[in-house]
């Protein structure tokens, strides 16, 4: 076998210039797909990011019964107890109780409809990047229980700015009438035109107090050392839970709260692995060519081989061992060259520009992306190029194992 | 029992709506141990028959026996075998394999055989020696002369002691004087060896070296004499 594979190998020298033009078109093809997939890679985990610092945290706690309809009824009580209980969960980075609850919030006039977001604001800083978005006036603290920091469309759209005072009206956990005045202390802006147009984050006592629910909360958002230990993070606070008798706490992860975010980001990683067989198939049937090529002016060779008492099988694997050879050294080349430059860019971050930087943001994203690379990136790309590459290159293998001796003699 | 036995064959092709008749009830007997040319012009089916004694091609009719075994009757993978171990074979464009040097290309059907490395370097040094070509040993065929280069397709047709070889004339692509010294190698293997050669040819210096001639002429035989 060794002794084919070094035939196959020198072989592949015999005109050096098709060859290395041919590995050179799968080292291309190998790294222009590391390269975009590990775009792709770098911006769905800056989604998923986003998601879990603006938004759901990588777990939540919730009433078993809460998920999907998000009735203030099905909320979890003795949140102090069920706080305690995780605080030392392995992996987790922090927790923050929430109350998310709709309501109507007016100014003068105007009056719109709005998502109240009830949060403690020390632990909701140490959660989310709220606090962060902040572009006028400042994040609630402990001791604002009656101030609001709203969506920045929202307070445009109600002509407020911070220190001026707004009124909501919503129903509460017991059917009452939930009302009150807050006063704005900031507004934020997350990027996200549906939170911008309707984000009231209010201190979550004075929601406990105004929507009947005391010492409740329709959600505690768990922030994790990555989204790579979820899973794992997810059974340790389950049994945490049970360990406290909690029964009728479940851990939900965010891919079930948002399952958009994580369908958007399959959909678009399988439409993307079609454009990438589709532009290596166009590349592989050049490069096929060049295998084929390298078969038909070798025909008459072939003949020798067979008439030495080759058997076909040994010459088919000869011919594909060539291909193949030739795939592998440009695999090596394309990921010896698309590697270091995608660590770079994972690095230094590509950056879109400003132009992007709108665009960019109602998908979640910024304007720098950071390229990465993981194995799942090297493999499909390897996968990919591979695969396309050496299929094609059976067509040869395959006319090979079927030549007649006397007839590759005759070939000029 | 002759080594080969040729009886009433018949090749015929078909070219387009013609047929060709390559061969036309074509005998003949060869003896372990002869040193044959068959002649004949070109188009008289010299090359046909070679082709069908070494298992390349088949016949229409007739039957053909190669060292006990009726070749008409055997599967692909048999005529493999046959020719692997039987026959050897000697082109007129040598046909060496280009990326070998003249010592991996006489190894090579020993590695088809599956003969251990230092085995088949012992015995494609030692017959390279015995054609006249140690110094050319790790050469590779695009530095060698055309004679040399015949005399590697010799070796590498010898090497696995076939019963017989089968030279496809040999000497059609060298000068006088390199096909002379090139018969002179081969009828030496014939009478040192024993190996049984039987080759096509239309040159008369090779003729003259047969102790066997068999004349083709529109694929029927003409003459068999026997020097």
């Amino acid at each position: 076998m060794f002794d084919i594979l070094r035939i196959a190998w020198r072989n592949i020298g015999r005109n050096r210039r098709r060859s290395v033009l041919s590995a050179a078109a799968v080292a291309f093809a190998v790294a222009v797909l590391c390269f975009s997939m590990a775009l792709q890679q770098g911006s769905y985990a800056q989604m998923i990011h986003n998601t879990v610092r603006n938004r759901t945290g990588h777990l939540q706690l919730q009433h078993v019964d809460y998920w999907p309809d998000r009735e203030l009824t099905k909320r979890m009580t003795g949140i102090d107890t069920l706080m305690t209980a995780v605080a030392d969960t392995p992996h987790m980075v922090a927790a923050a109780p929430r109350i998310q609850t709709a309501a109507l919030v007016s100014s003068d006039d105007r009056t719109f409809g709005a998502t109240i977001q009830g949060v403690s604001p020390e632990a909701e800083t140490m959660v989310s990047t709220a606090a962060d978005k902040v572009i006028t006036g400042r994040f609630l603290t402990d001791t604002d229980i009656d101030g609001a920091v709203l969506g920045s469309m929202l307070a445009r759209n109600l002509g407020v700015s911070a220190g001026d005072e707004i009124v909501f009206v919503g129903q509460a956990a017991d059917g009452s009438i939930a009302a009150g005045t807050l006063t704005v202390t900031g507004t934020i802006q997350s990027g996200m035109s549906e939170i911008d147009r309707s984000l009231v984050i209010m201190h979550v006592r004075h929601v406990q107090t105004a929507f009947s629910m005391p010492d409740a909360a329709t959600e505690i958002a768990i922030l994790l050392e990555s989204d790579r230990v979820r899973s794992a993070a997810h059974d340790a606070i389950a049994d945490c839970l049970r360990a406290v008798k909690a029964e009728h706490v479940a851990v939900v992860e965010w891919p079930t709260v948002l399952p958009g975010v994580e369908q958007s980001m399959k959909l678009d990683w399988i439409s993307g692995l079609i454009m990438y067989v589709i532009l290596v198939c166009v590349v592989g049937f050049g490069i096929a060519n060049t295998y084929l090529m390298a078969y038909l002016e070798r025909i008459h060779e072939f003949g020798v081989l067979l008439s030495l008492g080759m058997r076909p099988r040994l010459l088919s694997m000869l011919v594909y061992l060539e291909s193949a050879l030739l795939t592998l050294a440009g695999i090596a080349t394309g990921l010896a060259a698309g590697v270091p430059i995608v660590m770079y860019l994972n690095h230094v971050g590509l950056n879109f520009g400003k132009q992007a930087e709108t665009l960019m943001a109602s998908y979640g994203l910024s304007a720098v992306v950071y390229p990465q690379l993981s194995p799942l990136v090297v493999g499909c790309a390897v996968g990919i190029v591979g695969g396309v590459t050496l299929t094609l290159a059976l067509y040869p293998a395959i006319r090979a194992a079927n030549l007649k001796p006397v007839e590759a003699l005759r070939h000029a | 029992m002759p080594l080969v036995s040729v009886k009433n064959v018949n090749k015929a092709y078909k070219t387009g709506a013609t047929e060709v008749h390559a061969l036309r009830g074509v005998d003949l007997d060869l003896e372990t141990g002869e040193f044959t040319a068959i002649a004949g012009p070109s188009g008289s089916g010299k090359t046909t028959l070679l082709n069908i004694i070494g298992g390349l091609d088949t016949i229409s009719d007739g039957s053909v026996v190669v060292a006990d075994q009726d070749i008409s009757g055997l599967k692909p993978r048999q005529l493999h075998e046959l020719r692997l171990y039987q026959i050897g074979f000697v082109f007129q464009a040598y046909n060496l394999i280009p990326v070998l040097t003249a010592c991996e290309n006489v190894e090579f059907t020993m590695l088809l055989q599956g003969v251990p490395r230092d085995e088949r370097r012992r015995r494609a040094t030692e017959i390279l020696d015995r054609v006249g070509l140690t110094d050319q040993m790790h050469r590779r065929p695009a530095a060698m002369s055309g004679g040399q280069q015949q005399r590697v397709a010799v070796a590498r047709a010898i090497v696995t002691k076939p019963r017989i070889v089968l030279a496809d004339e040999p000497t059609a692509n060298l000068d006088s004087q390199t096909g002379t010294n090139l018969m002179a190698v081969m009828k030496q293997l014939n009478e040192e060896e024993a190996i049984t050669f039987l080759f096509s040819t239309h040159d008369q210096m090779v003729m003259s070296h047969a102790r066997r001639l068999i004349r083709l002429h529109d694929g029927r035989v003409e003459s068999d004499t026997t020097a």
